[in-house]
C-alpha cells in the first residue's frame, strides 16, 4: 500500500506493547480543575517573565507569559515555586490559576492561509503558544520558521509512536480520524505542498483502517506510509532517513535539510489555532509498569499529576492495583525515555506524553563491558555505544564528542541489550549536559578573560598616565626649584659682589 | 681587504639578527604556554590563587612558581586541565586558598546603595555600572561572581546570588551517583 520505498534503519529493537495488552482507545476527559499551575519556564529550561500579575482574571486562551496560555478562564491567585514535570525535581516560577468554573474563551479569529502572509500565521502560533506534543515540546512556530525557507520541502506527520506504552496518538487517529485528516490537509495546503507523508508504525491497524476508511473528500494528497514496528523509527533522524534516505549529519535537524516533521496531535493543535480556538490539552496515556493496561485521559495544561492519576485509578482496576504497588512515584514518559517523578502536585505539561504507574523493576547490577559490540548493533544511528561509554564514564567528554555523541537519541536500546547491564543512556545523558554545560562555561570564561584584559589594560594605561604626570609635575617643579636656586644664588653673587657686605 | 671587512659584517649581522630572532621567539613560546593554561582558568578573577588575577596565576604557572591546585572556583576540572596540558599528576585542591562553590552573581540592592562607587575599581570585568550619587548595578551577564565587590561597600547591600535557578543549573548525574544514592 505505501507508496514510497522505506529505507531500512541500521538498528533499532522490535519492541510493541505485550500481545493481549488492553489499550483503552477511548478518550476520557477530565472535569475542569479547581486550579492549573503554569511552570514559567520553557523546555530549554530558560526561565519565563510573565505578562500578567497576581489577582489579574483571564480568559481561556489569553497569553500569560511567552509560550505560556490559561487553559481556562479564572483568576490568577499568585506566583510561587512549584515543582514541574522534569528530571531535576526542582520547583520553578509557577503561575497558580484559579478556575472560576465559567471556561470562557478568548476569541480569535479564524485565519485563511490564502490571505495572509507566513509571519502571521507562525504569530499566531507563537501567542497560542503551540509546542510540539511528540515528547521533547519545542517551539513550534520557530521549526516551521527554520524549515519554510527551504525550496524542496517535505512534510512528514509523525505518527509512528514507537514506544511501547505511549498510545495517545494511537488513540487520536482512532477516535477522530477525519479531523486528522482535515488537520494534515490544511498544513499541507498552506505550505503550498503537493503531499504530505503520514507515518505509522504498521501494528496500529485500528487506526490505519479508521484512516484509510475516511471518506472525507481530497485526501489523496496525504500518503499514509506504513512502518515496521521498530523502535525508535518515530525519533526524528531515523524517521528521516526511513522515509526520505537522508541520513542527518550529528547536530543537524531535519529542518536543515529542508524536511519538517510534526507530531500529528501537533498538528490539529496547530489547526485549531488557525481556527481560532486555543490548543490547551493534550492527550495522556496512563499505563500499568506491565504495559499490560492503558487507557488515553484528553487533559489541559497545568493539571495537577495527582489528578490524573486519581481519574485513572478510579475508572480502571488494573492501573488501581498497579497505584497500590507503589503510591510513592510514577515514570513521566515511557519506559525507555521517561523520568521517575515523586512530585505529583507537578502540573502536566505538553511534552507528558504518558504516565506509567507501579513498582519498577530495580536495576541489575553493572558489571565490566565484555565488548560484546552487541549495543553498536542495535544502536539506530550507528554509534559505537562502548566507546561512548568509556569516554563518558571516564569523563573524557572531548573522546565523547569524537564518537558523535551528539547524534545519540538517548533512545535506550543499547541498555537494553546489554549483557553487562551497564547503564548506558544514563551515561550518555549525563556526558550530554556535562558537555553542555562546559560550552557555556568556556564561552562564559571567554567573555570574562577578554573583559578582564580590558580593565586591566586601563588599568596599567591610567597607571602609566598617571606615572607620566606625576613625573612631569616633578620635573616641573624641579625647573621650578632649580629657577628658584638659580635665582637664590644669583642674589647671593650679587649680594656677596656689594661692596662692604663681605667684611 | 674592503671585501673582508664586508664579509665580516655581514656574518655580525646574520648572528646577531637569528639571536634576535631566537629571543623573540623564546619568548613567544612561553606567552603561548601562559595563555594555554589561562585557557585552562575559569577567568573568575577572584585571586584566590593568591595571584592578582587568573593571568597572573597562569604566568607563576608557566615558570614554575605556583602549584596547579590553587584556583577554588576552577576546582577538579581546571586541575584535571592543567594536569593534562603539563604532563603533572593530579592533585587534590589546596583547601588554603577556598572551597569550589557553584555558579553565583552579585545583586545590589539598589535600594539601600547609597551610591558611593567604592565597588567599581575593585570589579575585574566592570560589572558594575553607576556613576556617584547614583544607585549601581551588576550586569548579570558580565559578573563572574568573585566577590571583591563584597567588602569594600560600606552599607553591605551588595549579596551573591546562584548564577542559574536550581531548574536551569541542574545536569543528568553520573549514574554511579545514582547508585550511590540509591545504595
Ligand atoms: S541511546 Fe544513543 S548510543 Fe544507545 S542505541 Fe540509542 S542512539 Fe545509540
Ligand atoms: S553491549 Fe554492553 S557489554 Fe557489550 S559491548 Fe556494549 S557496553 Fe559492552
Ligand atoms: S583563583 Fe580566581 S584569580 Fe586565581 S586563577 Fe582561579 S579564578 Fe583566576
Ligand atoms: S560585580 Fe562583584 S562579584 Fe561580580 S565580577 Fe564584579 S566585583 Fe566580582
Ligand atoms: S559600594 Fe555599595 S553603596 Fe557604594 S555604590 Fe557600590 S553598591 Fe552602592
Amino acid at each position: 500500500m505505501s507508496s514510497s520505498a522505506i529505507h531500512a534503519l541500521p538498528g533499532g529493537l522490535a519492541l510493541s506493547a505485550p500481545m493481549d495488552a488492553h489499550i483503552d482507545a477511548t478518550i476520557h476527559e477530565l472535569d475542569l480543575q479547581p486550579s492549573y499551575y503554569l511552570p514559567l519556564i520553557n523546555y530549554s529550561r530558560t526561565v519565563l517573565h510573565p505578562e500578567v500579575k497576581s489577582g489579574d482574571c483571564v480568559l481561556g486562551g489569553e497569553q500569560l507569559a511567552p509560550g505560556v496560555v490559561a487553559p481556562t478562564s479564572g483568576t490568577l491567585t499568585e506566583i510561587r515555586q512549584h515543582p514541574w514535570p522534569h528530571p531535576s525535581h526542582t520547583q520553578v516560577p509557577t503561575l497558580v490559576l484559579e478556575s472560576d468554573g465559567r471556561d470562557e474563551f478568548q476569541q480569535f479569529t479564524v485565519i485563511d492561509h490564502t490571505q495572509v502572509g507566513v509571519e502571521e500565521i507562525l504569530n499566531r502560533l507563537e501567542n497560542s503558544a503551540i509546542h510540539g506534543l511528540g515528547g521533547a515540546a519545542f517551539n513550534t512556530a520557530n521549526k516551521i520558521r527554520r524549515a519554510y525557507e527551504h525550496k524542496n520541502l517535505t512534510l512528514i506527520i509523525n505518527a509512528v509512536e514507537c514506544e511501547p506504552g505511549i498510545n495517545c496518538d494511537d488513540a487520536l487517529m482512532q477516535q477522530h480520524p477525519s479531523e486528522v485528516l482535515q488537520a494534515c490537509n490544511a498544513i499541507r495546503q498552506w505550505l503550498r505542498l503537493p503531499s504530505a507523508v503520514l507515518a505509522i508504525e504498521n501494528d496500529k491497524q485500528t487506526a490505519i483502517t479508521a484512516l484509510r476508511d475516511d471518506q472525507t473528500p481530497d485526501l489523496t494528497s496525504i500518503k499514509i506510509t506504513e512502518l515496521p514496528t521498530i523502535y525508535p523509527s518515530g525519533a526524528e533522524s531515523p524517521l528521516v532517513q526511513r522515509l526520505t534516505g537522508i541520513k542527518l549529519q550529528p547536530g543537524e535537524r531535519a529542518t536543515d535539510a529542508g524536511v519538517l516533521c510534526l507530531n500529528v496531535a501537533t498538528v490539529l493543535s496547530i489547526h485549531d489555532a488557525l481556527m481560532g480556538q486555543a490548543a490547551v490539552d493534550r492527550i495522556v496515556s496512563i499505563s500499568t509498569q506491565s504495559l499490560q493496561h492503558s487507557m488515553n485521559l484528553r487533559v489541559r495544561f497545568g493539571t495537577p499529576l495527582k489528578a490524573v492519576i486519581e481519574f485513572a485509578r478510579e475508572h480502571n482496576t488494573a492501573i488501581e492495583a498497579a497505584w497500590r504497588s507503589n503510591t510513592q512515584t510514577i515514570r513521566i514518559g515511557g519506559p525507555l525515555s521517561g523520568f521517575a517523578m515523586d512530585m505529583l502536585n507537578a502540573p502536566v505539561l505538553a511534552s507528558t506524553n504518558a504516565l506509567i504507574v507501579g513498582k519498577e523493576h530495580p536495576l541489575n547490577e553493572a558489571t565490566a563491558c565484555i565488548r560484546c559490540s552487541e549495543c553498536a548493533t542495535v544502536c539506530p544511528v550507528n554509534l559505537l555505544p562502548q566507546e561512548l561509554y568509556a569516554a563518558a564514564a571516564s569523563e573524557q567528554l572531548d573522546t565523547a564528542a569524537r564518537y558523535s555523541l551528539d547524534a545519540c537519541l538517548l533512545c535506550g536500546c543499547c541498555d537494553l541489550v546489554c549483557p553487562a547491564s551497564i547503564p548506558l543512556t544514563p551515561w550518555f545523558r549525563f556526558a550530554k549536559d556535562a558537555t553542555r554545560q562546559k560550552q557555556q562555561s568556556d564561552a562564559a570564561a571567554e567573555v570574562a578573560r577578554l573583559l578582564s584584559e580590558k580593565h586591566s589594560n586601563r588599568v596599567q594605561r591610567r597607571a602609566i598616565e598617571k606615572e607620566q604626570q606625576e613625573a612631569a609635575r616633578r620635573a616641573a617643579a624641579a625647573q621650578r626649584q632649580n629657577s628658584a636656586q638659580d635665582i637664590k644664588a644669583a642674589l647671593t653673587r650679587v649680594k656677596n659682589k656689594r661692596p662692604g657686605s663681605g667684611s | 681587504m674592503a671585501l673582508l671587512w664586508l664579509l665580516i659584517f655581514a656574518g655580525l649581522c646574520y648572528f646577531i639578527g637569528t639571536g634576535l630572532a631566537r629571543l623573540g621567539n623564546t619568548k613567544n613560546h612561553e606567552d603561548i604556554l601562559v595563555d594555554r593554561i589561562n585557557d585552562c582558568l575559569p577567568q573568575t578573577q577572584c585571586a584566590q590563587c593568591d595571584y592578582p588575577g587568573c593571568r597572573p596565576y597562569a604566568e607563576a604557572i608557566a615558570k614554575g612558581e605556583a602549584g596547579i591546585n590553587q584556583c577554588p572556583p576552577g576546582g577538579d576540572n581546571t586541575i584535571k586541565a592543567l594536569s593534562e596540558l603539563l604532563g603533572v599528576e593530579v592533585i587534590a585542591l589546596n583547601a588554603a586558598h577556598g572551597e569550589t562553590k557553584s555558579a553565583q552573581v552579585a545583586l545590589i540592592d539598589e535600594a539601600a546603595c547609597i551610591g558611593c562607587t567604592l565597588c567599581i575599581p575593585p570589579c575585574p570585568v566592570d560589572a558594575i555600572v553607576g556613576s556617584g550619587k547614583q544607585m549601581h548595578t551588576v550586569i548579570a551577564e558580565d559578573c563572574t561572581g568573585c566577590e571583591l565587590c563584597i567588602a569594600p561597600c560600606p552599607v553591605d547591600c551588595i549579596e551573591l546570588v546562584p548564577a542559574k535557578p536550581a531548574a536551569t543549573a541542574w545536569q543528568h548525574p553520573a549514574p554511579r551517583q545514582l547508585t550511590q544514592h540509591q545504595s
